[in-house]
């Protein structure tokens, strides 16, 4: 076998030529399945991470099909719901940013209540004198980044609906595993988002609602919905399973292409291994003449496939890592991002998934063995008389 | 007490069927060769002598009759059987020498051995020991493709000895070989049979035709064994 597998590497090594262009198309084609996979791992395993932290019911005012703002006077209704222990307004909004053409998430919070300030300290490596001197905002690695870029450095100047300009410094930035969350935003004190937004005091972006029994989180929702019935109710599930559906959908439309391709490319190999090249079917002839058996001569075959399958997988699966985790997938990532013009850069971190890299190898380097093996049982079936003649 | 026989051929006959029609290529040849025996099969073109080797070899089967070899039938053996018989028992040399041109010389001569359980040294042991019996070990890594006619007759020479089969088998060895490469085969034939091995030599070359180790001429036309001399 040890000889066999020997003279198998050689042969491909002495046929290079021809290999090559399979070679290529098969790690292409492993290569964009590896990434695809690795993008949508990444992404998922970020949101489900941090799924807890988001809120059980989000309550979200809509006129003529579209959020608007909702009367903070809502929250104290809500929070007499049987089940909810509290309910309180939040104040967000996208903040445009023109020189980069990208829109910042900002959210206002409340920097002296103790659980935002024990969260945020968490979260955040924070500048403590600085954040409690004024006018201070905390941001995450892509609004940071994109400050510096354009020349705002540790502070950025807000322009209000009146005209007028805000100078907010940054007092800390977000760390580094909470980026899918925090990448492209803003926190600061609700007074100063209502500034910079025009919000009046009344008014906030949408409500939040704490539930603390789950199985309770359905009703409460119903009983929001009969009170305000201009209210959208969104709860932790919804999120949960509109992320799920959006990257399953985007990894199956993906997984559908490949599949077109893997096809196509199993159609050219059955083609090209079974249109053996002259010197080929001499080759072959002359094994068998010299004492060859067909199952050897079929080993051999099997071995070349097998070898060219496992380095374009090694080959693909590395590439694919250093596209996705080292050059943050560019084009494929945008695709499952979206908005990507109006975001700043959403960083993948790293990770990987063995039985992902399982499922692509099973998904691909066996099918690939598998569809040498007609073509080399007729190749292994050549008469040695009639082909050294 | 019956004599006993390295190769017999009995009544063997082989048709090969074509686009044009069925070609008669051997008609009830009958063929006995003892052990140590030295037999040149002269002919013209077509006239069945590298079909009968084919059968000897077991490379292809016969129409009717039977090719016995060492006492096994081999012409009713399946395939796989007879690559087996073919690796362990026959050395062959072909008429275009058929070396695999991609191959280096050393690797060509140990081909027949790689299916066997055989370690890389001991394979090329064997390999070199044979090149050197026939001076080509000093080419040991030139690719086939890149050897002179002379050499490649010896790398081919030392391929079909490799696996130190009782019988030798060669197919117009000298057709692609100027007068000088061809004595030099010659000189190479004498010494293996020397060794003790069985030797069947398919040609039309008249080198053949005097040389005084050879043990038999037997003379072939249009598929039938039409005269032997000793």
């Amino acid at each position: 076998m040890k000889n066999l597998l020997a003279f198998a590497i050689g042969s491909l090594l002495r046929r290079g030529g021809k290999n090559l262009f399979i070679f290529f198309v098969f790690t292409l084609l492993v290569f964009i399945l590896a990434s695809t996979f690795l993008i949508s791992n990444a992404l998922k395993s970020q949101l489900l991470s941090t799924l807890d932290a988001l809120p059980p019911i989000t309550v979200e005012r809509i006129v003529a099909g579209r959020q608007t703002e909702i009367d903070t006077s809502r929250a104290d209704s809500i929070a007499e719901i049987a089940g909810v222990s509290r309910a309180f307004p939040r104040v967000w909004g996208f903040y445009y940013f023109p020189p980069a053409g990208v829109n910042f998430a900002v959210v206002g919070v409340d920097p002296l209540l103790p659980s935002y300030s024990q969260t945020l300290t968490t979260v955040a490596d924070i500048d403590g004198e600085r954040l409690a001197s004024g006018d201070t905002m905390i941001v995450g690695e892509g609004v940071d980044a994109i400050l510096r870029r354009h020349l705002f450095d540790g502070y950025l100047l807000f322009v209000k609906p009146d005209g007028e300009l805000k100078r907010v410094d940054v007092a800390g930035r977000f760390k580094g595993e909470t980026v899918l969350q925090s990448n492209d935003l803003i926190v600061m004190d609700t007074g100063l988002v209502r500034e910079i937004f025009g919000l009046p005091e009344h008014l906030a972006t949408d409500i939040v609602v704490e539930v603390p029994n789950p199985q309770e989180v359905p009703t409460v929702a119903r009983k929001i919905a009969t009170l305000y019935p201009d209210s959208r109710i969104v709860t932790r599930r919804d999120l949960a399973a509109s992320y799920h559906a959006l990257f399953d959908y985007k990894s199956g439309l993906f997984l559908a292409l490949f599949l077109v391709g893997i096809f196509t490319l199993f159609v050219i190999l059955y083609d090209k291994a079974s249109g053996l090249s002259g010197e080929e079917r001499r080759e072959i002839g002359i094994l068998k003449a010299l004492g060859w058996r067909t199952g050897e001569i079929l080993a051999v075959k099997i071995y070349e496939s097998a070898i060219l399958a496992l380095v374009a997988y090694l080959v693909a699966v590395t590439a694919s890592i250093g596209y996705v985790f080292g050059l943050q997938a560019p084009v494929l990532r945008d695709l499952f991002t979206g908005y990507s013009a109006l975001r700043p850069p959403l960083l993948l971190p790293f990770e990987i998934d063995g039985a992902t890299l399982a499922l692509i190898f099973f998904a691909t380097v066996p099918l690939f063995v598998a569809a040498t093996l007609v073509p080399a049982w007729r190749a292994a079936t050549l008469e040695a008389d009639e082909v050294i003649r | 007490m019956r004599e006993r026989h390295a190769i017999e051929v009995k009544s063997v006959s082989k048709i090969f069927e074509t686009a044009a029609g069925s070609v008669q290529a051997l008609e009830a040849v009958d063929l006995a060769i003892r052990p140590n025996e030295l037999v040149i099969l002269k002919g013209p073109s077509g006239s069945g002598k590298s079909t009968l080797l084919s059968l000897i070899a077991a490379l292809q089967k016969p129409t009717c009759g039977e090719v016995v070899v060492e006492n096994e039938r081999v012409s009713k053996l399946p395939d796989d059987f007879a690559a087996l018989y073919r690796r362990r028992r026959i050395g062959f040399i072909f008429q275009k020498f058929n070396l695999i041109p991609t191959l280096s010389a050393l690797e060509n001569v140990y081909t027949p051995l790689l299916p066997e359980r055989i370690g890389e040294r001991e394979l090329e042991e064997k390999a070199l020991r044979v090149m050197e019996e026939f001076s080509i070990a000093h080419k040991r890594d030139e690719r086939a493709a890149a050897l002179s006619g002379g050499e490649q007759q010896r790398v081919a020479i030392a391929r079909a000895l490799v696996n130190d089969p009782p019988i030798l088998l060669a197919d117009e060895p000298t057709a692609n070989l100027d007068a000088k490469l061809s004595r030099e085969f010659i000189g190479f034939l004498e010494r293996i049979r020397d060794e003790g091995k069985t030797i069947v030599v398919a040609t039309h070359d008249p080198l053949f035709f005097d040389l005084p180790f050879v043990d038999r001429q037997i003379e072939m036309h249009d598929g039938r064994v039409v005269g032997t001399r000793r």
